[in-house]
C-alpha cells in the first residue's frame, strides 16, 4: 500500500514547465485551515513518496460536512487531479463552504491509506480580507 | 515541545501577508549540466510545531554530499535563515555541487532532525534541449 507522507491545504498549486511543483498561501495551522463562509478555491497537495510517477493516481474524494452529512466529491465536476513523481495536486476550482463549522476532506491515492485535512470555516472571519488589485494604463 | 514536521527544498519561498509559505519550484531533483556547479540559490522550509512564542529555537541546518562530507555555502551572507511564527526559512547562496547522487538537506532542533534527500543528476545541456523538443 502506497503510504502518504504529507499532505497540505493551498490557495494555489501547479506545476511548472518543469514539472516542479509551487504551492501558494500553504496552510500549516496544523492540518486546519480557517477560512470565512464562501466560495473558494483550493489545492490539496499529497506527497506519496513511493508511488509509481507513471501509475494513474486514482483519487477518491471523501467530503464530511459540518453537520456530519457524507458524501464522495465527483470528479470532473468538482475536482481535477494532475500528478508528476512523488506529488499529487487536487484542485478544487469552486468549492462551496457556505456553514460555519469543520469540513473535513478526505483522500486516498492509488489505494493509500486515507490522509486527511480539515477546514474550519467561520461565518465572522478575523481573516483579512483578500484584494485583488488591478492597474490602470 | 516543538518539534519539526517537514523540511521542503525549492528555488524560491516566501510568506504572504497571512504568514502562510508560499513555495515556487519544489525539488525532488537536480539536474545539473555538469559537475562541479554551484547553485546561486536554493531555499528550504522549515516547519516547526509548536514552537514556543518569544523563544529562541536551537535551529540548524545541514547539507551533506552523498558521500557524507559537508556542503554548505562559503563564505559569509551566503546561509541566512528567518524565522516567522512557525516556519523557518533558509536561503542557501552559492552552494556547491560536487557529485551525482542524494543530497541531504537536514534540519535539526536540538537533537532531533528531518531529512530530505534530493538526488543530482548530470544531464549534459544538448540532450535537455532534445528532451524538450
Amino acid at each position: 500500500m502506497a503510504t502518504v507522507d504529507s499532505v497540505v491545504i493551498c490557495d494555489l498549486a501547479y506545476f511548472d514547465r518543469f514539472d516542479r511543483l509551487c504551492m501558494f498561501g500553504v496552510e500549516t495551522a496544523g492540518s486546519v485551515a480557517r477560512l470565512p463562509a464562501g466560495i473558494h478555491r483550493l489545492s490539496i497537495v499529497v506527497r506519496v513518496p513511493s508511488r509509481d510517477p507513471y501509475d494513474d493516481p486514482d483519487v477518491a474524494v471523501f467530503l464530511t460536512l459540518p453537520y456530519g452529512e457524507w458524501r464522495v466529491a465527483e470528479g470532473l465536476s468538482e475536482f481535477w487531479v494532475e500528478s508528476r513523481g512523488e506529488y499529487v495536486l487536487i484542485h478544487f476550482p469552486r468549492v462551496a463552504l457556505q456553514d460555519e463549522g469543520l469540513y473535513r476532506v478526505e483522500v486516498t491515492c492509488g489505494g493509500s491509506e486515507v490522509a486527511t485535512c480539515e477546514v474550519h470555516v467561520l461565518s465572522r472571519s478575523n481573516w483579512p480580507a483578500r484584494t485583488h488589485s488591478h492597474a490602470t494604463h | 515541545m516543538p518539534h519539526i514536521d517537514w523540511v521542503i527544498v525549492a528555488d524560491l519561498a516566501f510568506l504572504d501577508r497571512q504568514m502562510r509559505p508560499c513555495m515556487v519550484g519544489v525539488r525532488t531533483r537536480l539536474v545539473v549540466p555538469a559537475l562541479p556547479v554551484v547553485l546561486r540559490q536554493l531555499m528550504m522550509v522549515v516547519h516547526v510545531i509548536e514552537p514556543a512564542p518569544g523563544e529562541a529555537m536551537d535551529l540548524g541546518v545541514v547539507v551533506s554530499t552523498p558521500t557524507g562530507r559537508l556542503a554548505m555555502p562559503d563564505g559569509p551572507g551566503n546561509v541566512l535563515m528567518e524565522m516567522a511564527e512557525e516556519h523557518v526559512l533558509v536561503t542557501l547562496r552559492d552552494l556547491p555541487l560536487t557529485e551525482e547522487g542524494p543530497y541531504r538537506f537536514a534540519a535539526y532542533l536540538g537533537e532531533y532532525g528531518v531529512v530530505v534527500d534530493v538526488p543530482v543528476f548530470v544531464v549534459p545541456t544538448e540532450l535537455r534541449s532534445m528532451e524538450a523538443h
